[in-house]
């Protein structure tokens, strides 16, 4: 084994077992079972329909939340950086908005929708949207003034610039926007299904909870990591296939 | 035929205002080869600016054939300083020697076929589906040049195109481009700080003030052609016009602002 992988796995094997030895002696209260009990839920529930429908439906929150997230974010940002009377006219609105926690809307959407998927998907999309808008924003304006002086020198129309300049110069912008909205779509779409019981892995856990099924509550927390660390891989993959021109992952140099 | 008259241009307003060009006259002919030489800071890329329509003079004209440039002519292209950032990283060679041709030539095969010309004259063949990160610098300033020429301006501007290459790598593409006018008649206008490409490659030699900058004097250039690093630059008379040029560009830089314009100039300030 590589001495980079030994190393993590050591503190990740000595704080489990650790957890083992506390929770089994008694000295953990009830609420936190041992390890090996999660586990051995894990093993009998991985493969059941209510693990997988929960699964299904938080990845479909996540999944609608982020396409729109993102789509909105690129559009706004993209307009902010290339057009100053869009930037003037939006960015008092986006500095405002962008501090505030989405989960205070919860209650005023609760009231107007009801406890139904929309409400998470909304939620969760905002969230997403502030990132994404940001980065696209920073992206644009980056666009190095010598790339574009050689577009317009060589008569590149304001359409083909977009494509072939703008969009490919912001790209790693863009995938560092994704990830982060990523990772957050799929924290608040979690944290709303539990908040305002909208089927899900959030309120699943919320059930095993309140009904003091600790081993299953571990459980569900396992799974959610699992989703966050293997969305993250999958554009971490996505992002160096895309960006194997650019100097962080170029693997021939001159 | 280029021609500019009385160019001005000063960045900012008010108080803050930088006059980089105070008057600028000079025209290029159709096939010569103009170099531009001046002191650093002496404005000769907003100058180049002002003539590929990239920047609004503030004052004069810049003609073309008799029509004013507006915008980027499609007879004219360009040749960078900073080739990493003018290529585009996430294109291969020939997909940025073809990029400008496609608002061109309609036909993919006549682009790839003039793509493969335009390598083949700067020695890259076979180089097309590299990436430009791939290859050495003087290799990516050749790529450059191919995409100029793939482009068939009729004037080629080159912006200090061989201040970021190495001595040896500099001398050969001094002769490439040489070879390449030759090969293909365009007008090439270049801007240098360096007074010994300025004399070994051009026709005329166009030296320019400190900022804000004036015309100081326009030199002929008379060596023999075909021009040779070694031969030409033995010569006597070589040796004569390169410290003709050095003089005027060593008291220009020491002084500021130009102390014997010439008599393009209409404005000459004087201390």
């Amino acid at each position: 084994m590589r001495p980079t992988l030994l190393l993590p796995v050591l503190t990740t094997a000595a704080l489990l077992g650790s957890w083992e030895v506390l929770s089994g002696t008694g000295v953990l209260p009830a609420e936190v079972p041992p390890v090996s009990d999660i586990a051995a839920w894990l093993w009998a529930n991985i493969g059941t329909a209510v693990v997988w429908t929960a699964v299904s439906q938080t990845l479909a929150h996540w999944a609608v939340a982020l396409i729109v997230g993102v789509t909105v974010g690129v559009l706004v940002g993209a307009a902010m950086a290339s057009v100053p009377v869009v930037n003037e006219l939006l960015l008092g609105i986006v500095e405002f908005l962008r501090p505030i926690p989405v989960v205070v809307y919860l209650p005023i959407m609760l009231l107007l929708l009801g406890a139904r998927p929309v409400v998470v998907v909304v939620l969760a999309a905002v969230a997403a949207l502030w990132p994404m808008l940001l980065q696209t924003l920073y992206g644009v304006r980056d666009v190095d003034p010598v790339t574009t002086d050689t577009a317009r020198v060589f008569g590149l129309t304001t359409p083909q610039r977009l494509v072939w300049v703008t969009a490919p110069s912001m790209l790693p912008y863009f995938f560092t926007g994704l990830r982060i909205a990523s990772t957050i779509t799929l924290l608040v779409a979690i944290a709303m299904e539990l908040i305002g019981a909208v089927p899900g892995l959030g309120n699943t856990l919320a059930t095993y909870a309140g009904n003091g099924l600790y081993d299953a509550t571990y459980g569900v927390i396992v799974i959610a990591g699992l989703l966050g660390v293997g969305l993250n891989a999958v554009f971490e993959r996505l992002e160096r296939r895309a960006l194997r021109w650019h100097s962080a992952y170029r693997t021939q140099q001159a | 035929m280029l021609s500019v008259t009385n160019l001005r241009k000063t960045y900012g307003s008010g108080g803050q205002a930088v006059e980089a060009i105070r008057d600028l006259t000079l025209t290029v002919d159709k096939g010569e080869f103009v170099c531009i030489v001046g002191p650093s800071g002496a404005g000769k890329t907003t100058m180049l600016k002002c003539l590929c329509g990239l920047l609004k003079p503030s004052s004069g004209t810049v003609t073309l054939d008799g029509a004013p440039v507006t915008g980027p002519p499609k007879e004219i292209a360009s040749v960078f300083q900073d080739y990493s950032r003018s290529l585009m990283p996430w294109f291969t060679v020939q997909r940025n020697v073809g990029l400008p041709l496609r608002n061109r030539y309609r036909s993919a095969a006549d682009r790839a076929e003039r793509v493969a010309t335009a390598l083949d004259a700067v020695g890259l063949s076979g180089f097309g589906d590299r990436y430009p990160w791939q290859l050495s610098g003087g290799m990516q300033q050749r790529v450059a040049i191919a995409r100029g020429l793939a482009y068939a301006p009729e004037i080629l501007l080159l912006d200090e195109p061989f201040a970021s290459v190495d001595a040896q790598t500099r001398a050969d593409l001094e002769d490439l481009i040489l070879r390449v006018r030759d090969d293909t008649g365009v007008t090439m206008l270049l801007v240098t700080h360096d007074i010994d490409e300025a004399v070994y490659l051009a026709d005329r030699v166009v030296v320019m003030s400190a900022r804000p900058s004036v015309v100081l004097e326009t030199v002929p250039v008379d060596l023999p052609r075909p021009r040779d690093q070694v031969t030409t630059k033995r010569l006597p008379r070589f040796a004569e016009l390169r410290a003709h040029v050095l003089t005027l560009i060593r008291r220009t830089a020491l002084d500021g602002a130009a102390p014997t314009p010439d008599q393009h100039s209409t404005i000459g300030a004087r201390r």
